[in-house]
Order: C-alpha cells, then sequence, then structure tokens
C-alpha cells in the first residue's frame, strides 16, 4: 500500500491594506440670492468654521482624518475617510503527494494554494479595516450634520437680510438664537 | 362535454390558471416538471382553448380593475366601466401565446439549462395581456426567473411595467415609443388594469424593507426608474395622465410611513456610499411622484377658459385625495433619503466574526 505524504509550503506577505468610505448629501439652501451671491455667503461661513478653499470647494480636514468638502456653488457636501494599514500574514498550502519531498510541481501547486490564501486574507484585512473606517464615520456624521444644518441655517439668515435690503430699507432685524427664527421688518 | 387527451388537458389546465388569475400552488407541477405536449390540438382542445382565452380576457380585464367605476379622460362622461368607455375591442391572441402556452407546461422551469422559449412574433395585445397574466402566476416563485431570461417576455412592455423586479437593471432603460402599443386604441388596456399595476407597484415598494444587500435595492430601484421614467414621457406626450394614477395608489399609503422603513434591513456590514447608493435607488417611485407633483401644479394653473380646462379638473379631482400635501410628503420622503447624512443604520457588532477563507474544508 502506498503512503500519502503531507507537502506544506509557508508562504507570508506584508502589505500595506487601503480602505475608504464616504456619502454625499446637499446643503438646503433657499434660493433667495442669485447663485453667486449665495456661494459668497456660503464660502464666508465655511471659512469662519475652518474650512480652506480651493477653487469652488471649501475643504476641512478633521482631527481623526475625516474630510468634509462642501461645493460652495451647488451646496453639494462629500463626508470621507481613508485610511491604511500594514499587515504581516501567512499562510500554508498543504497538498498531497506520493513521495516523502514532493515533486516540483507539488510544490508549485502548494506555493500557489498558499497565495491563493494571502489574498484571501489580504482581502480580509481590507475589508475589516473598511468596516472600522465606517464605524468611525458613522460616529461623526451626527455632529457633522447637525453642524451642517446650523451653516445652511446661517446662510440663509443672511441671505435673507442680503435680499430684504434689496426689497427696501431695512428697519429691524430681531434674531432669536434660542429658537433659530428671524423677523426683519423692512419698508418698501 | 369535450374530450381531451391528458398532454392536451396540462395546457387547459395551465391556461385556465392564467387567464383565470389563479394561484401557482394548484398548477406548480404543470410548471416544474417536465411534460409532453402535443403539436396540433384536437378540434375540441383548440376550440376549449379559445374559449378559456376569449372569457379568461373579460374575466381578467374586469377582476383587475375594468368593472369598477372611474373617470378617465378616454371619455369626459361621470364615473363609468371600462365597457362603458370604449366598444369591445377587437383582441386576437397569435402563435406567441401558443407557443409560450406549451414551452410553459413543457420545460421544468424550476431547472436551468432547459430549452429557451423560441418564437420570434411580435406580440399583440392580447398576448400582452397574456404574458403579463404569466408573470403574475409565477411571481415569487421559483419558476420567475426562467420566465425573465425569455426574450419574448423581456420584449412585453407591459410586463416590464408591472414586474420590473422580474427582469431587473440589465435591459436598460425603456423609451417613451415603446409605451405606443399600450397607448393605442384609447389605452383601455392601461385604464382595465389601473388596481392590479397599483398592486403590483405597492408590493414592490414595500418587498424593498426586506432587502438587505444594498445591491438588490440599487437593481430594483433603477429597474423601476427605467421603466418608469419612460412610462411618464410616453402618457404626458399622449395626452393620458391619468394613466398614471396607479404610481399615486401605490404609493398613497406609504408616504405617511418615515423614510427608514424603506431602507430598514440593509446590512450594517456594507460601506456607507453603497448604502447611500441603497437609498437613492430606493426613492425611484418617490422621484416620479415629484413629476406627477408638477402635473398637478400645472394641471391648478390651467384656467376655465384655457384648452384642456375639463381634463385638468378631472385629473385634479382624481388625484384630490393624495393632492398637495401627499405630493409634499413624498417629497419630503425623497430627500430624506438622499440627503439625510446622518440615517439611523444599526451599527456593526463586534461580536459578528469576518467570514474566514479558512473555514471551508
Amino acid at each position: 500500500m502506498s503512503r500519502a505524504y503531507r507537502i506544506s509550503v509557508s508562504e507570508s506577505l506584508n502589505r500595506i491594506v487601503q480602505a475608504e468610505d464616504g456619502v454625499c448629501s446637499k446643503l438646503e439652501l433657499l434660493p433667495l440670492l442669485s447663485r453667486e451671491e449665495t456661494a459668497g455667503l456660503l464660502a464666508s461661513e465655511l471659512a469662519n468654521r475652518g474650512f480652506t478653499q480651493e477653487g469652488d470647494v471649501a475643504v476641512r480636514v478633521e482631527a481623526d482624518g475625516v474630510r468634509v468638502a462642501v461645493d460652495v456653488t451647488t451646496g453639494e457636501v462629500s463626508v470621507t475617510l481613508s485610511d491604511e494599514a500594514s499587515v504581516e500574514l501567512r499562510a500554508t498550502g498543504e497538498v498531497l503527494s506520493h513521495t516523502p519531498d514532493g515533486s516540483e510541481a507539488t510544490k508549485k501547486l502548494a506555493r500557489e494554494k498558499a497565495r491563493a490564501k494571502l489574498e484571501d486574507q489580504t482581502q480580509d484585512a481590507t475589508e475589516s479595516l473598511r468596516e472600522d473606517i465606517t464605524r468611525r464615520l458613522e460616529g461623526r456624521l451626527r455632529d457633522l450634520k447637525s453642524e451642517l444644518d446650523s451653516i445652511a441655517n446661517k446662510v440663509t439668515g443672511e441671505a435673507l437680510k442680503v435680499r430684504a435690503s434689496q426689497l427696501g430699507t431695512v428697519e429691524e432685524i430681531h434674531e432669536d438664537a434660542a429658537t433659530g427664527s428671524l423677523t426683519i421688518k423692512v419698508r418698501v | 362535454m369535450t374530450r381531451v387527451s391528458p398532454s392536451e388537458h396540462s395546457l387547459l389546465t395551465l391556461a385556465r390558471a392564467i387567464m383565470g388569475l389563479g394561484q401557482y400552488a394548484p398548477v406548480e407541477d404543470l410548471l416544474r416538471a417536465r411534460h409532453t405536449t402535443p403539436a396540433r390540438l384536437s378540434p375540441g382542445a383548440l376550440r376549449s382553448l379559445r374559449d378559456t382565452l376569449a372569457k379568461g380576457t373579460v374575466l381578467a380585464l374586469a377582476r383587475c380593475g375594468g368593472a369598477r367605476q372611474r373617470r378617465h379622460l378616454s371619455s369626459e362622461s361621470s364615473p363609468s366601466r371600462l365597457w362603458e368607455r370604449h366598444g369591445p375591442p377587437a383582441l386576437r391572441f397569435s402563435v406567441l401565446c401558443f407557443h409560450t402556452l406549451r414551452w410553459l407546461v413543457e420545460q421544468p422551469l424550476a431547472i436551468f439549462g432547459h430549452r429557451p422559449l423560441d418564437v420570434d412574433a411580435p406580440p399583440t395585445l392580447a398576448d400582452e395581456l397574456f404574458l403579463y397574466l404569466c408573470c403574475r402566476l409565477v411571481a415569487g416563485t421559483p419558476c420567475a426567473l426562467s420566465i425573465a431570461l425569455q426574450p419574448q417576455f423581456q420584449r412585453s412592455i407591459l410586463c416590464r411595467l408591472g414586474f420590473p423586479d422580474l427582469f431587473g437593471a440589465s435591459l436598460g432603460r425603456v423609451d417613451a415609443e415603446g409605451f405606443a402599443p399600450l397607448l393605442a386604441e384609447g389605452g383601455w388596456l392601461l385604464e382595465a388594469l389601473q388596481d392590479e399595476l397599483a398592486l403590483r407597484w405597492r408590493r414592490l415598494e414595500e418587498s424593498k424593507a426586506r432587502l438587505i444587500e444594498p445591491k438588490q435595492l440599487v437593481d430594483l430601484g433603477t429597474a423601476q426608474e427605467q421603466v418608469l421614467d419612460g412610462f411618464l414621457d410616453a402618457v404626458d406626450r399622449a395626452g393620458r395622465r391619468d394613466l398614471a394614477g396607479f404610481v399615486l395608489e401605490a404609493l398613497r399609503p406609504l408616504v405617511d410611513q418615515p423614510a427608514s422603513r424603506w431602507v430598514s434591513n440593509l446590512s450594517p456590514r456594507a460601506s456607507l456610499s453603497v448604502k447611500a447608493q441603497a437609498r437613492r435607488a430606493a426613492g425611484a417611485s418617490l422621484r416620479a411622484l415629484g413629476r406627477m407633483a408638477r402635473w398637478d401644479a400645472e394641471h391648478r394653473a390651467v384656467r376655465f377658459f384655457d384648452d384642456g380646462y375639463e381634463g385638468a379638473q378631472l385629473l385634479l379631482s382624481a388625484w384630490a385625495s393624495f393632492g398637495e400635501p401627499g405630493f409634499r410628503l413624498a417629497s419630503d420622503r425623497e430627500r430624506e433619503l438622499t440627503t439625510d447624512l446622518a440615517a439611523p443604520v444599526e451599527t456593526i457588532p463586534d461580536t459578528l466574526p469576518l467570514p474566514s477563507s479558512e473555514s471551508a474544508p
């Protein structure tokens, strides 16, 4: 009776895996002024909140790596987070052989199996990193949403004041910070 | 009593189930197993088949909504039934119908690799109804996929309108011209199927809450959008906006519910970007309602001395129960689905291990 021998080949791999995730949204800005005027007000408000203007896009990168980009002409917002991680992977490929040492073809097959496992492990590591990024991003989104809502309200308020001044003489402006209401008295 | 052979009996049984709006269970064996059918029917069987198709068509149209009194732009009178608005159409079932029936009985539809339906004939209006009722019989069953892969069903514009989920997004957009056959002869077929289409589309919307994989939701929403965009274009150009009323009826009870309902079961493991795509796709029907809201506003602006005043008033009256509040709700839901950054989602639980590449033997 012939014996079966197990031929094992180990492979290891050091790799840097990268992943990213993000969402897009849009600021709800009423069309009270022209697009350029509204863009100017939005850019000004974003600058006050630490955004840096890069052409038509205002960008802010948070301490945790979250990147918030706002297109001031369209109001489109994108929130992204990317990260990378260094992983050390190790895998073993096994093939049965009739000889103790195994032929070159057998060793090659075992090596290919080990490499295939390494690729699977790399994908697992990438997916794991992506899930971690998603978790971190979800944790930040609620705060960002309230900040973006606040920006939209502020810009809308400023736009109302500008529009009121275009309609006539502004006699009185009353803002209630608690409720966010804005009352403008205009003499036309 | 007409005597038929056992194989003819199988064919006639299936025809009765299809035209009689029957259930899938009693004919499941006919659809899942392989049977032989005669190349030609005996005179008695042919008479029975003609009788089944003729009477079954009337029954199906009446049950699907034709018997209800409704107001349509095709008739400016008070609410009336389908046969009061239109004269009896000359319905003709072509060879497509007979060959499809034979194929459904002969081929084991739940098994892949069976012979495809090989009939190259343009469907008549009667054939469109027949193919639609075939889809209706097998929707949600293991036989549905086999039917959806057949070119004859894919070319059926009525099937694509009633069952976009069956055919998916791979078939591409349906142009407005594609709906011309359904709008011919006064659009009577679409008038008759309003209730049925409303039911189909409501079930589609309700099914979105059960989808887990974002890709499934993206496929479904894309398929809906591909059909609805072309359909709304077609009815608009034909001056038959009333025929889009089934979309309102379908979504009427759903717009009151929060937007998260449409995406409540999405996998927590999916990335935010993929889930955002899925959320956007989930709002496909709501975006169609946005277009109908603009139509509604146009109808309100039609003055009593303008052309089309009576038609505008008819549509305002028909859509009044949904009205501006309903359109506003639909718009809010669609906006929530597409722009809400911090949508309530399940966080990925730490105890769930990743599927391991080494776990399989």
